[in-house]
């Protein structure tokens, strides 16, 4: 979870190496999967990871499907990357009727200008699902969509995750999807993770200051009184982070130590942790 | 009815369609908005929900005079205004502004961001140079902007601060009303929050009348006095935006409540 900007984007794209290189090089770190680290993996293994193991669901599906071929084509060639291209056609048909599209028969045939926004997303996670994949990260998936089918798309993902037993790796800006379909986040801030947790105990209360004055600011259904407090000011571009805490120029209980130097993701115990040195103060309300 | 009980802004059973004639055309238009009867009242916003393709930007845009409509009036408090024409486009302008969904698209690159404030200074008010000067500054620093920033082309800004411009674009011209559609769907909450909260600002200190176009229920009931709510093409429930939000009467309401809730059934 994070504001644009935040890289959460570009930390999902990196665990399979897919951020576009140049400009993007990662310079330290290691994603082991399994056991095995990706980052140093030789090509040819990344590969067979990339769609395999780990599958993507982007953002946007009228961008990323092809617009001349016919969406149950696509499907099928995602299956024959990894598997016989035999039965590619008919797993392509069951992976349309596992991502609840209405007729697979006549819908494989059509384009993806044919379909609505809420199916050709579904296209997308039907081809991210042709090989299994072990770990599937869905990159802000329902953000062009409209609230009644987005609803409909995290119920699928939910379903999806609880059948397959895969893990998910959900990227979002908005509290309430990830609120609905995730047990841990992380929130991001300035290319960095600043807390972390299981969902619910962090969104309940949580410790970083920035989490705390997001979830204070965002309007919630139900309580038109909200004060809405905005966080004043914006965050330093990414090429000009301040040496202390990043959130510290805009935070209300900054103090010299957090200025001073970079400030370490501290472990508050039951899974939690943030990087903060007056979690206490937060954790007692005062932001 | 007495001009001050009319509403500041109305439509008047507005339709309008959007045609497939042409080179490609063959198919019956499609009827985006359905004879739309709409107020707005002094001081008041107003919300208008739907789903993308229910209609509610094709009405706030006719409202404010940015398209055409193929039946009906639009009233300025109680007086009909012939919104077909150039005329009666000119005198909107100048009492109602619009404020665009895509801040990023909705400037031209190649003018500095004051000369865009400055536009319906001279076009709309014929403000002498130096007087135009004075109130781009003072325009800036209502929405939370510098007066040196006036000398920056619109690539320089974020989008929360390209939005800030558009409206203070919009308020140039003093207008009572202001039409924003989907201002601050392209934001990141936080900077959503500090729109909504110079929009609240706007309200109290200047009594600005809002017509306030947004799919996000939460939004909505934050900012708005009333709403109404649009499918196909028509308005199936309006009322004061707590009570049709927190008691809603029509199913369709219902179902956009329960999927802005994540609970949809």
């Amino acid at each position: 979870m994070g504001e644009s900007g935040s890289g959460k984007s570009v930390a999902a794209l990196s665990l399979t190496r897919l951020t576009a290189s140049p400009p993007g090089v990662i310079t330290a770190g290691a994603v082991a999967l399994d056991g095995e680290d990706l980052l140093a993996a030789p090509f040819e293994r990344l590969r067979a990871a990339r769609g395999g193991r780990v599958a993507y669901v982007f953002q946007d599906p009228s961008t990323t499907l092809n617009p001349l071929m016919r969406v149950g084509d696509q499907i099928a060639e995602a299956v024959s990357a990894h598997r016989d291209a035999a039965g590619a056609k008919d797993r392509a048909k069951d992976l349309m009727a596992a991502v609840e599209l209405p007729e697979p028969h006549r819908l494989q045939n059509a384009f993806p200008h044919e379909l609505s926004g809420g199916q050709r997303q579904r296209v997308g996670i039907a081809i991210a699902l042709a090989d299994d994949p072990d770990v599937l990260v869905a990159d802000e998936p329902t953000t062009a969509l409209d609230a009644t089918t987005q609803a409909t798309v995290l119920k699928l993902f939910a379903s999806l995750r609880k059948e397959r037993g895969a893990a998910l790796i959900f990227v979002s800006h908005d509290f309430g999807v990830i609120e609905e379909l995730s047990e841990r986040v992380a929130v991001m801030y300035a290319g960095e993770i600043v807390e972390e947790g299981p969902t619910q105990s962090v969104l309940a209360a949580p410790r970083h200051p920035y989490t705390a004055r997001l979830l204070a600011c965002a309007p919630k259904l139900g309580e038109p009184d909200r004060a809405l407090d905005a966080i004043e000011g914006a965050p330093p571009p990414i090429d000009d982070r301040p040496k202390g805490c990043a959130f510290a120029p805009r935070c209300r209980l900054a103090i010299d130590d957090c200025r001073a130097g970079p400030i370490a993701l501290a472990d508050l115990g039951e899974g939690r942790a943030a990087r903060c040195i007056r979690t206490e103060e937060v954790a007692h309300g005062r932001f | 009815m007495a001009a001050s009980d009319a509403p500041a802004l109305e439509a008047r059973g507005l339709t309008k369609r959007f045609g497939r004639r042409g080179l490609f055309g063959g198919g019956a238009p499609v009827t985006a908005v359905d004879r739309v009867t709409l107020g707005v009242s002094r001081g008041e916003t107003l919300g208008i929900v739907g789903e993308s393709g229910s209609g509610k930007s094709t009405i706030a845009r006719m409202m404010v005079g940015l398209l055409a409509p193929d039946e009906g009036e639009v009233a300025l408090a109680g007086a009909e205004i012939d919104v077909r024409s150039h005329k009666g486009r000119k005198v909107l302008r100048h009492r109602v502004q619009f404020v665009f969904q895509d801040p990023a698209g909705a400037f031209n690159p190649r003018r500095t961001i004051g000369e865009a404030i400055e536009a319906p200074l001279i076009g709309l008010l014929g403000r002498p140079r130096a007087e135009r000067r004075e109130r781009v500054a003072e325009l800036l620093e209502q929405v939370g902007l510098r007066p040196d920033h006036a000398a920056r082309f619109p690539h320089a800004f974020s989008g929360g601060q390209l939005q800030r411009v558009g409206i203070a674009r919009a308020l140039a011209a003093e207008p009572g009303i202001v039409a924003l559609d989907e201002p601050v769907s392209a934001l990141d909450v936080s900077v959503q929050a500090q729109i909504l909260a110079l929009l609240r600002k706007l309200r109290e200190e200047r009594g600005l009348t809002m017509i306030f176009v947004s799919h996000d229920l939460a939004v909505v009931e934050a900012l708005c006095d009333r709403v109404a709510v649009m499918r196909r093409g028509r308005i199936i429930e309006e009322g004061p935006c707590r009570e049709v939000l927190s008691k809603p009467c029509e199913g369709y309401t219902r179902a956009l409540l329960d999927a802005a809730r994540g609970v949809a059934a």
